[in-house]
């Protein structure tokens, strides 16, 4: 007889976002940007967690910085929000620019790749993987019961006000020519 | 990940000239929100040379029809040498953007989203069957209105431009 693995019976168990790029090249606040991230994450009730912070100098142009980010939120008991921001930059150097008010400031110059990706991830203390009836239970709560919600309110808040914000915010911050979002107007539903 | 099917391949805007490109990508972004679609950004570049901003920036929104279908439309642009100009507009001094910009839209129909049919070769051939014969005129009318959106996404595009509009829609929506 053939034996039941896991994924046969355990549905939804998360709902990952697509991820989004940028890749900008040209002048930045590393600083500012940095702190956008941090801030943006505070205010919508996340633990932030900077996992890495890389810095090589692979040749004369300039190093090359990775900041891994992960910022986890428990939204409800059974499932909670995972985020995972990398900032990589490259041929990144500091020049000193003056403002318009003729006040200088340091600045980074270089080539900056972002990359955000969200996940919700169900039953995330596994309370229900204890036993095999619980798994089993599991699988059509999610299938069954929760499916719509998963789709329509969980990953939906998760992709549009959490990955797609923090994607229009990044522009902003980068003064990016796409920096516009249309779907910030978009409303949650409770 | 169902079936994909072409329904509009390459639907090409070639612009050079004068542009908001901010604006523009308000225009497209609020056609796909109006019409709701959900928002899946491929690619975010941008890189400052010397002659002016290139940006690459690609957006595949879909939306989903049926529990069987989907509809995705897949939006290329491709900003070349852009730059500052000033200009006059209503008797006032303001900075605009000139440039040379392309736009690609193509539209696919996923069939099958849950990959139900495609475990077997005798599936497969059941769904080919109801796809194209049982089902003929829900596929067709899926179609339809999927080249009617991407239609009008073309023509929001050109009237933003304000160019010589060679097409108007005049398809019908589906039901």
């Amino acid at each position: 007889m053939k034996q039941a693995k896991p994924e046969d019976f355990l549905h939804f168990t998360s709902a990952a976002t697509p991820p989004v790029f940028i890749q900008y090249k040209g002048i930045w606040d590393m600083q500012d940007l940095y702190e956008t991230v941090a801030d943006f994450f505070r205010q919508k009730k996340f633990k932030f967690y900077e996992k890495q912070q890389r810095l090589r100098r692979p040749g004369p142009f300039g190093a090359e910085i990775l900041y891994d980010f992960e910022a986890t939120r428990k939204v409800e008991e059974f499932y909670l929000w995972k985020v995972t921001v990398k900032l990589e930059t490259f041929d990144e150097r500091d020049i000193e620019i003056v403002l318009k008010d003729g006040t200088k400031k340091k600045m980074t110059k270089g080539r900056i790749w972002i990359y955000i990706d969200g996940i919700v991830d169900m039953d995330y203390e596994k309370s229900w993987e204890k036993t095999a009836f619980l798994a089993h239970l599991k699988g059509f709560y999610n299938k069954y019961i929760v499916k719509k919600r998963i789709e329509g309110l969980w990953w939906d808040e998760l992709q549009y006000k959490i990955v797609l914000r923090l994607h229009a915010l990044l522009k902003e911050r980068l003064k990016m020519a796409s920096e516009i979002s249309e779907f910030r107007h978009m409303a949650g539903v409770h | 990940m169902g079936h994909i099917k072409i329904i509009i391949d390459h639907d090409k805007i070639d612009y050079s000239g004068p542009l908001d490109i901010r604006d523009l990508f308000g225009v497209i972004e609020n056609f796909i929100f109006y019409m709701g679609f959900d928002k899946r950004q491929d690619k975010d570049f941008e890189q400052n040379t010397p002659n002016g901003k290139f940006i690459e920036w690609q957006i595949s929104p879909w939306k989903w029809i049926t529990d069987y279908t989907r509809y995705i439309i897949k939006v290329r642009l491709l900003g070349y040498d852009i730059v500052k100009a000033n200009a006059v507009h209503e008797g006032k001094k303001t900075k605009i953007d000139n440039g040379r910009v392309i736009i690609v839209i193509d539209g696919f129909v996923e069939y099958d989203l849950q990959s139900r049919w495609q475990d077997h070769p005798v599936l497969y051939l059941m769904s080919q069957l109801y796809d194209k014969f049982i089902f003929k005129a829900y596929t067709e009318r899926f179609e339809q209105m999927l080249v009617h959106d991407v239609n009008r996404l073309h023509d929001e595009i050109e009237k933003y431009f304000n160019m010589y509009r060679h097409f108007s829609v005049i398809s019908r929506q589906g039901p």
